[in-house]
């Protein structure tokens, strides 16, 4: 029981803070459908963004009821392929980074029922495994 | 019992008053002088390595910034009373900061890694020269240094061509054989070369990386070029090629240096709370109107309440032969990423007081309390 409750507690405070963020900042709320974010961090590797974010862009289709969210500080970081595919929340003053979900590079954040489900960053080696898994 | 008292305790103070003492007489303080409260946001401002030079008309000296959102260059004039914004710098840019040496606002140098070459730029940004560099060489623009101006020649970190550095036992080789510096001499468009100095025996004993690998530098007195590495606590005095002097300048905030893991090379997540909790020393300068080395130096982040790792700073300061007078811890507020000895005091970084959260700039003076 014990177990249990903290396996389903794992990412609350992190599901919490993101909640807040989404809706004081944007008037947004995280959907009860599958989701997936990508938080792009102020640390990350010069080029690495960019790559990975138009690998994503090289693997999914235009689709009116996108279910990714890209959140950035530059819009210019995200390749206008990607743009005209996924919905691109902007906010100049990275407050994300300030929610206490550490980010580095590009961070994944897969939700459910309003929930985060798995937190994960996208680094330099994993790029390609994590684009081909959940993309 | 009373004697043994008096033979015990005695030793400890007159210690104790040694120590004392000791500290009266180099008694060091940074003063406030002034505060430039503007509406530029200073936190996210990088300085741009400048041959400063005061302007007998209006005694103000030049400085020039890089703003790393938009990457624009500016320029401000710095007097003891003011800092005024010019608008004296008209190219689009790309270059990072460290990637610069304005040797005045129309005599610009400008490094690029890739493929190595160094041009000569006049404010509008038109190359005037191109020193293509030779391909037996690979000189590097990177933080902590950049370029630095050494007489008719610049100072860059260089790399070794043919050696790797990914394991402690290649890193063991490197240390020992690759020179981290090299000096391009300028003679009319042709380049020469000549490596310079060595990595520190305490990274060569296990060939541990620490990150930042290339050495902080700066020229100070009689043209000697000291080297400060990140992760050891010696100091490194050459006279153009030659090392002239070694000295231990320990901090007495660093305990010790903790090794970069190879296995996590690509955790971007673990890389930066490595660099924002770990100790280093982050730069040296040399201040030609007080003839005094700085080394500056990052304490181990600690984390805050919210869960933030904050650091911070202390200064050591040090004579012209590198014996340290004192070391001076700053104040919460300030931080020494600017930190430009000028003719009216130090230049310095501090929170706003008017802007909380935002960055502006303090003149600081250095006042010897001598007793």
């Amino acid at each position: 029981m014990l177990i249990f409750l903290s396996c389903s507690n794992k990412l609350a405070n992190e599901t919490n803070s993101f909640k807040h963020y989404l809706s004081d900042k944007f008037h947004e709320k995280i959907p009860d459908a599958e989701h997936t974010y990508l938080l792009i961090a102020t640390f990350r590797c010069s080029g690495c963004v960019e790559n990975a974010l138009q690998k994503i862009s090289d693997k999914i289709r235009i689709d009116p009821n996108s279910n990714i969210t890209i959140l950035s500080y530059d819009v210019s970081l995200i390749p206008d392929t990607l743009k005209a595919k996924v919905k691109v929340l902007l906010d100049t003053e990275t407050m994300y980074e300030n929610i206490g979900i550490p980010i580095a590079n590009i961070a994944l954040i897969k939700t459910s029922n309003g929930k985060i489900d798995k937190i994960e960053m996208i680094n330099l080696d994993n790029a390609d495994e994590i684009i081909n898994e959940e993309f | 019992m009373k004697k043994l008292c008096i033979i015990v305790i005695s030793p400890i103070l007159l210690w104790l008053s040694a120590c004392i003492t000791n500290r009266i007489e180099h008694d060091i303080t940074f003063e406030q002088v002034k505060v430039f409260e503007t509406a530029k946001d200073f936190s996210a401002i990088r300085v741009l390595p400048t041959l400063l030079k005061l302007n007998p008309v209006d005694s103000s000296i030049h400085l020039y910034f890089q703003d790393l959102k938009s990457n624009k260059l500016f320029s401000c004039s710095l007097t003891k009373d003011s800092l005024v914004p010019n608008n004296d710098l008209d190219f689009a840019n790309t270059a990072p900061y460290y990637s610069y040496f304005i040797k005045s606002s129309d005599s610009i140098f400008v490094y690029h890694n890739e493929p190595g070459k160094l041009e000569l730029l006049n404010k509008s940004g038109t190359i005037i020269k191109e020193y293509p560099v030779d391909t037996m060489y690979v000189p590097v623009a990177t933080p902590p240094s950049g370029l630095v101006w050494d007489r008719n020649s610049i100072l860059l970190g260089y790399v070794s061509k043919t050696k790797r550095f990914q394991s402690n036992e290649e890193r063991h080789i490197y240390y020992n054989e690759v020179e981290p510096l090299i000096r391009l001499s300028i003679s009319d468009t042709i380049l020469s070369y000549q490596l310079i100095g060595k990595f520190p025996v305490s990274y060569a004993k296990n060939g541990d990386s620490f990150y930042g690998v290339m050495p902080s530098v700066c020229c100070g007195k009689d043209n000697d070029i000291c080297l400060s590495y990140e992760a050891d606590n010696n100091l490194y005095l050459y006279h153009d090629t030659t090392l002239i002097l070694t000295k231990p300048v320990k901090s007495l905030y660093i305990d010790k240096f903790n090794p970069y893991p190879d296995e996590k090379r690509f955790d971007m997540l673990f890389l930066q709370d490595y660099l924002i909790g770990e100790p280093k020393y982050k730069k040296i300068v040399y201040d030609p109107y007080d003839s005094l080395y700085y080394r500056i130096v990052k304490h181990r982040a600690k984390k805050t309440k919210e869960g933030k790792m904050r650091s911070s700073y202390s200064v050591i300061i040090l004579d012209s032969n590198l014996t340290v007078l004192d070391e001076i811890k700053l104040g919460a507020d300030l931080f020494p990423e600017v930190f430009i000895p000028t003719p009216f005091g130090i230049l310095m970084e501090k929170e706003s007081a008017m802007q909380p959260g935002n960055a502006v700039l303090t003149l600081q003076k250095l006042m010897r309390n001598d007793k």
